[in-house]
């Protein structure tokens, strides 16, 4: 990420992001701190490319963001990018399987076998594989965001990007939430990019970068890197 | 495709009471679209039936008489001679034409007529009637005397004849009753009253006098030649290349029912018209009711939308959602009301006596199955098409502000 800005609105422009220059290589578990309001979720919305800056240039797994079309981006989001946010936004009319099954789904023809089989196995791999056949209204909000992160894994996404995700969880299922993204993490390699307001969430990563009104104020890996 | 579909139909499942509200309109909608196309369907062809169930639908006539001028070569004019306001022209050679009609392809019945004008006379009474001549079979095949006999039989053989309820009650007269009838050739016979018939209509029953073909031609001096030549075709409403025909192979005056009775077909066509555009405001309200409740459908789904936005759905396939969506309610609205209305249709044809037109008759309402289709269809049809604008918008919408903002 080179030289990025960020500018919203029309009449009085406001700047959430301000000449950032950032490089996350593969494998690394990041957590982006901040107050609200500081742009740390505007930097998530276009690492994850569901935004574009507004200058510079982003460049994910080889592609420069600028260059494409929206349904390449699409294109790409569904293949590289998983995410979990604060709140689980699972879809409440489907059961657990069929919400992990949804990025498979949504791009696909239709599930295959192997899907499935993946779906069953990151269910089971996150502890919810016996609610599987349930409704998502009908499982406890920590079992809510373990599927939210099965479905961010499917088809074995490097990136996951977690918007708060221990957010909106007990102190119990939060530590237990983020447990588990770190044994993913050292199972799979996967890069995590968490963004926290929690310093106690942020020591456990390797790196912490820290934002404050739209500008990285400090980029340092973390005092106590594991757990 | 598999995936619009399915999820879809979960957000129609679990759609609740706005979704249920929305499809029971769509049923009104459907039930009164239903209605109004059965009953002006009824109406109308009960009207045509009426019309043309009982009379003729080409009729054969002798070519009106041209003005010609008579001069002698060269000189002055020496008179023109004019055709007669109301001149009778007679058909001659009429075996001939018939042999020739019986044969074009479409035409069911053929019946030579000898009419004219008259006098019943009975006693001190007298009243003026029509005197039709015809054949007995071919006659029947125009207007089926036999089917509305009320009293006596049909029989013209000999000084036998038939006449409407209404002239009978006037004279006084009975089956086997005697009356004397002059004509207005001056030809005073006796008949003898063998049937009296109700045809439906008043000034038919007031003045109809049937008698044989034969008699007919002598009362009305019309000896080897008839009046006119009635015809019955198979598709009433294509009588037209068939008058061509006959109009080429006789090169006689051939006049359809359409043309005698264009006034009530630009009555029936304005009618259809007001059925249209009732029928476009119900397909108006059906379609503003589907987008209404997809729309918030849209609306309460938008995080949801944004959601399967950042799995990499594409927007085809999320505006695929709300088509699909939008379709199960037309289609269920259109289940509902095809019941609804079907059968409210179904019952009024069966009961008699409230049509206020005639007792004993039932509403002439008639369900007819492509009705049903079309009502089906167009609902269905205008779902899906009231679900593209709502479609767009979800489709439209910011992963980002959705997710962030709700």
């Amino acid at each position: 990420m080179i030289g990025v800005n960020k500018v919203y609105g029309g009449a009085v422009p406001f700047s959430a992001l301000s000449d950032i220059n950032l490089t996350v290589d593969r494998g690394e578990f990041v957590a982006i701190v901040g107050q609200s309001g500081s742009g740390k979720s505007t930097l998530l919305n276009i690492i994850g490319t569901l935004d574009r800056p507004t200058t510079g240039s982003y460049i994910l797994d080889g592609n420069n963001i600028a260059d494409l079309a929206d349904a390449e981006l699409t294109k790409v989001r569904g293949e590289v990018v998983g995410f979990v946010f604060q709140f689980h936004y699972l879809l409440p009319d489907f059961t657990v399987l069929e919400n992990v099954l949804m990025p498979a789904s949504g791009t696909k023809f239709r599930p295959t076998t192997t899907d499935r089989e993946e779906a069953i196995k990151l269910l089971d791999r996150v502890g919810v594989g016996d609610q599987r056949d349930k409704l998502i209204t009908n499982i406890s909000g920590g079992q809510q965001q373990r599927v939210a992160i099965a479905r961010a894994l499917m088809a074995s996404k490097p990136l996951i990007l977690a918007d708060e995700p221990t957010g909106n969880l007990d102190s119990v299922n939060s530590e237990e939430v983020f447990k588990l993204m770190r044994e993913i993490h050292s199972e799979k390699k996967t890069t995590f990019l968490i963004v926290t307001h929690d310093e106690r969430i942020a020591d456990r990563c390797d790196r912490i970068i820290r934002i404050a009104d739209g500008r990285i104020i400090e980029d340092k890996a973390a005092v106590k890197p594991k757990t | 495709m598999i995936f619009a579909l399915k999820v879809g139909y979960r957000y129609f499942r679990s759609g609740g009471s706005q979704t249920v509200l929305t499809v029971v309109s769509v049923g009104f909608g459907v039930t009164v679209y239903l209605f109004i196309t059965s009953l002006i369907f009824g109406l109308q062809s009960g009207l045509i039936k009426t019309t043309i169930g009982n009379s003729s639908h080409i009729t054969v006539e002798a070519n009106d008489e041209a003005a010609r001028v008579l001069s002698i070569k060269n000189q002055e004019n020496l008179s023109t001679v004019q055709p007669f306001n109301e001149r009778e022209v007679s058909l001659q050679g009429y075996k001939g034409i018939i042999l020739q009609l019986d044969k074009i392809s479409g035409v069911t019945a053929v019946s030579p007529v000898a009419t004219g004008a008259g006098f019943a006379i009975r006693g001190g009474q007298s009243r003026p009637i029509s005197l039709v001549g015809v054949e007995e079979d071919r006659g029947s095949q125009i207007f089926d005397l036999r089917a509305v006999m009320k009293t006596g039989r049909l029989d013209l053989g000999g000084q036998g004849s038939a006449i409407g309820i209404e002239l009978a009650r006037l004279l006084g007269l009975k089956v086997g009753d005697k009356v004397r009838v002059v004509s207005a050739k001056q030809v005073d016979q006796v008949y003898k009253i063998n049937g009296i018939f109700d045809s439906g209509n008043k000034s038919v029953n007031e003045r109809s006098f049937y008698v044989s073909l034969g008699n007919g031609q002598r009362l009305n001096d019309l000896i080897g030649s008839v009046s006119r030549i009635e015809l019955k075709v198979q598709d009433p409403f294509g009588v037209d290349p068939i008058s061509e025909v006959i109009r080429g192979e006789t090169g006689l005056k051939v006049e359809t029912w359409k043309e005698v009775n264009s006034e009530l077909l630009s009555g029936l066509a304005a009618q259809s018209q007001t059925t249209d555009i009732i029928r476009l405001f119900v397909m108006i309200l059906v379609a503003t009711g589907v987008a209404s409740v997809l729309i918030v459908s849209v609306m309460q789904r938008s995080r949801e939308i944004g959601i399967l936005k950042s799995m990499g759905v594409s927007t085809g396939r999320l505006q695929g959602i709300f088509i699909v969506l939008g379709s199960l309610v037309g289609l269920s609205g259109a289940l509902i009301g095809v019941g609804l209305g079907g059968s409210i249709v179904f019952l009024l044809a069966q009961i008699p006596g409230n049509s206020g037109l005639k007792p004993g008759y039932a509403l002439p309402i008639a369900l007819q199955f492509r009705f049903v289709m079309e009502a089906f269809v167009v609902a269905a049809g205008i779902g899906s098409v009231a679900a593209i604008l709502p479609a767009r918008r979800a489709a439209l919408m910011n992963p980002v502000d959705v997710i962030r903002l709700g």
